[in-house]
């Protein structure tokens, strides 16, 4: 059976899917400036009750963990927790509450969260965009949910040639849809007008080619995803790693014969345990 | 008896646990925290990592399995890798480096 799909047919109907929360386009663009990032915190801070309560409340689950009291306004959490994290929550937080709009099985947005921690992981040891990293990674399978909203059916038939059959996930989508869940994310990414970095990493994650795995961004969420299944982060019977780009391996500088490469996937490890207890 | 290497979250950190790295933390540049490693963690030093927003620590730990276990639990690892490195080709150095480092890292 197939049912394929077009650019087109997937830009006419994310419409009906809910808003992409504007405040993450709006802090991409101003990332590396502290002061306008803190002014499109503000502003969204002020008009959007329902975003402030739950950056709170996943401020508070860390307050918590760290043993500092409850803090009622996103100024103080600001000062306690330091802007920086306050970002990464902000970021988080946006894309946790989007995708749980989507009756979507848990394991995605742990396997989502891991491949974000990783990715940002990895461009921090790169010196590299890390934000736009994180957010890459968390958004990479964003065309799994596409799938899964829109055709839900055929989305569980490709789904059990991979679970049962064994199939490669990107084959097994091939054949049903005409594309995989990385191209129809792309497309996606696209149509929200994310940066041009992260549409590629969210299209190529599974496969770059060595031109695209060049960029810093795509070359983090290739890696990142592999690593999330290497070490099981969670753990799921299909875990598959399809590829390792060497270019992606060199645009970020990483040797996995070092033994820094012990080091590097222990602070995963645990960064994505921390971050689990933060956005459960 | 030999010892192991293990990365937690610092919620998972407990008194008595040895730094088997050492832990630096530094705010605008500034170092505001520093234990080396072999450090004795107390419960004063994990209530100032938490202030400080620590997410992790790497303690040491005595390894209490016998060389049997060690090797059945190597051998699980190496066969879980190999079903998650399916799809992959082996043969290709990169594929090979990384799937050597994840496995020298899940066998630790």
């Amino acid at each position: 059976m197939s049912a394929l799909i077009t650019p087109e047919k997937i830009k006419q109907e994310i419409s009906r899917l809910p808003a992409f929360p504007t405040i993450i386009n709006e802090l991409l663009a101003v990332l590396e400036d502290d002061n306008s990032s803190m002014m499109v915190l503000a502003q969204h801070v002020e008009r959007d009750p329902v975003l402030t309560g739950n950056i709170l409340s996943a401020a508070n689950r860390l307050l918590r963990t760290e043993g500092w009291p409850e803090v009622r306004d996103v100024y103080t959490a600001v000062s306690l927790i330091g802007f920086s994290r306050i970002l990464e929550i902000v970021l988080t937080t946006c894309i946790a509450n989007f995708n749980g709009n989507f009756a979507s099985q848990h394991f995605l947005w742990a396997h989502c969260l891991a491949t974000g921690v990783a990715a940002q992981e990895l461009s921090s040891k790169a010196k590299h965009n890390q934000n736009g990293a994180l957010v890459a990674g968390l958004l990479h399978d964003i065309g799994q949910l596409w799938l899964a909203y829109f055709r839900p059916l055929e989305f569980q038939q490709a789904r059990l040639q991979v679970e049962v059959h064994d199939a490669d996930v990107c084959e097994a989508e091939r054949a049903m849809f005409g594309m995989d869940h990385g191209e129809v994310g792309g497309i996606v990414a696209e149509y929200w007008h994310l940066p041009k970095d992260i549409i590629a990493a969210i299209t190529h994650h599974h496969n770059p080619d060595d031109k695209i795995a060049r960029d810093p961004i795509v070359a983090a969420v290739h890696l990142a995803e592999a690593i999330a299944y290497a070490l099981d982060l969670p753990r799921r019977e299909s875990n598959a790693v399809s590829s390792i780009s060497g270019t992606a391996c060199r645009t970020l500088g990483i040797r996995w014969d070092d033994e820094d490469s012990f080091a590097l996937l222990g602070v995963i490890d645990a960064r994505y345990q921390h971050a689990l207890s933060v956005f459960p | 008896m030999s010892t192991r290497h293990r990365f937690l979250p610092l919620s998972m950190a407990a008194p008595d646990m040895v730094l088997a790295r050492p832990v630096r933390l530094t705010d605008r540049g500034r170092v505001v925290l520093n234990f080396p490693a072999q450090h004795s963690l107390t419960r004063n030093n994990i209530s100032q990592l938490r202030a400080h927003h620590a997410q992790y620590v790497c303690v040491q730990e005595e390894d209490f399995r016998g060389h049997l276990a060690r090797e059945r639990f190597e051998m699980d690892q190496i066969e879980r890798l190999q079903k998650i490195f399916r799809h992959t080709n082996l043969g290709d150095p990169d594929t090979r480096a990384f799937f050597d480092a994840a496995l020298a890292y899940r066998a630790a």
